[in-house]
């Protein structure tokens, strides 16, 4: 009795270290998968407090969040999908480098369409942009089932766009920001470092430009 | 009656842009523009050139495409060699106690070997000293002051860093600046030594043999 109590202590002794390998590799999985839930859940200047505290992965939801909205101010910036994709990358590389510096007195939305403004402005500087072929990428709410007043869209699209990239900087970038992603002109003065009264001052004639542009190359 | 209107006419003041682009965004009217062909006209171009750039759609990358972005992002943060840092503010904030501490704990070891040195060669200073200050103008060092006991350290008065520098240093013992990592250059011991005078190397001498035949412990 007494060598089969020392038996199955031994068993215990062997098993039990095999199963709580097994249960903390299922718990290490579970907690990962709950923190992950428990980062989506965070807001962004929380998300950006663990990302400073060393949870790497609370970024890729910052990522996550707004990546489609930092990649459609890039795309309209430089008009084509490959350079929208380097320069959306590049505004979320310079902001992990720049994370530490980022003060919370606006929205992480707003900082990164500053970043993203800068990163598009020197891109412009340094190549100018390269339009892409009307037709190749699927528009993001594109509601017509009509393949001909697709193309038609597509390319009056492509044309707005066109004239957009023609505007003066400081006009293409309040214009960009006001119509596309619903800024404020507080919030737009914060990004391009100038008063409410420029903003809108630029906005107005952005628009006179625009109209003036696509009048002179009808859509 | 002419006059009149031609006065009018010279004196009229259009809309400013704030004021017509708030016209083009929200579609509010305004008196003027029933009036006014100029600011009329502006606003409906505003207007016209805005619904244009609203209807202008960014085109849908591949849902493939996210998940390239993100695995290029993370290999580009990987190859990154600047790693994510804390603000200089925090860093200090959590830091900051260890710079301070470490600071103090410097200064308190060199005031004690300083302190230190200062005591092995007073006999040989002291009666310079004594010849040039007084004995009034002496006192005790801490230990002598706290003790009552005989002064074996006098400072001189006229310099007060030193005595704040011995009540600092009063109880910071040479092996504990040691263990601190405070230590003598090699050499330094022998530098020091070869500079005294012969008069201050006989005290030395004296002072050591005096500390072998009656060792503190």
């Amino acid at each position: 009795m007494e060598r089969v109590e020392r038996l199955w202590a031994g068993a215990g002794r062997v098993v039990a270290p095999r199963h709580g390998a097994t249960r903390a590799r299922a718990m290490s999985v579970r907690d990962d998968a709950g923190a992950a839930a428990s980062l989506a859940r965070l807001d962004d200047p929380a998300l950006v407090a663990a990302c400073l505290a060393g949870r790497r992965e609370a970024f890729d939801v910052i990522v996550e969040r707004h990546r489609r909205a930092v990649y459609g101010l890039c795309y309209r910036y430089v008009g084509n999908h490959e350079d929208a994709s380097d320069a959306a990358q590049e505004v979320f590389l310079r902001a992990y480098r720049a994370l530490g510096r980022f003060k919370g007195d606006a929205s992480i939305g707003t900082w990164l369409y500053r970043i993203g403004v800068n990163a598009c402005l020197n891109r412009l500087a340094s190549r100018p942009p390269a339009a892409e072929p009307i037709g190749t990428t699927e528009a993001i709410a594109d509601g017509s089932p009509d393949p001909a007043s697709r193309l038609l869209q597509r390319e009056r699209s492509s044309r707005v766009r066109a004239a957009i990239v023609r505007l003066p900087a400081r006009q293409r970038t309040t214009l960009i920001l006001r119509v596309y992603h619903d800024l404020s002109h507080q919030e737009i003065a914060s990004i391009v470092g100038s008063s409410v009264g420029a903003v809108k001052a630029n906005f107005f004639h952005a628009l006179r430009n625009l109209k003036k542009i696509l009048e002179r190359d009808p859509v | 009656m002419g006059r009149t209107s031609h006065f009018a006419l010279m004196t009229v003041r259009h809309l400013c842009d704030d004021v017509l682009l708030e016209m083009a965004e929200t579609g509010k009217s305004h008196p003027h523009l029933a009036a006014c062909q100029r600011c009329r006209r502006l606003v409906e171009d505003a207007r016209d050139a805005l619904t244009l750039a609203r209807a202008e759609e960014v085109p849908e990358p591949s849902p493939l495409f996210w998940d390239l972005f993100s695995a290029r992002l993370h290999e580009a943060i990987e190859n990154d060699a600047q790693p994510v840092r804390r603000p200089v503010s925090a860093r200090f904030a959590t830091a900051g106690w260890r710079c301070v501490a470490a600071v103090v704990l410097v200064a308190v070891v060199v005031a004690g070997i300083v302190w230190r040195l200062r005591t092995a060669d007073e006999p040989v200073r002291q009666s310079a000293s004594t010849r040039v200050i007084g004995a009034t103008a002496l006192v005790p060092g801490p230990a002598a002051a706290d003790t009552g006991a005989s002064a074996d350290v006098l400072l001189p008065a006229s310099d007060p860093s030193l005595t704040i520098l011995a009540q600092v240093t009063a109880h910071i013992e040479i092996s504990d600046a040691a263990d601190a990592g405070i230590v003598l250059q090699p050499g330094a011991a022998d530098r020091a030594i070869s500079q005294l005078s012969p008069s201050e190397q006989q005290e030395l001498i004296r002072l050591l043999q005096a500390d072998l035949e009656d060792p503190p412990w």
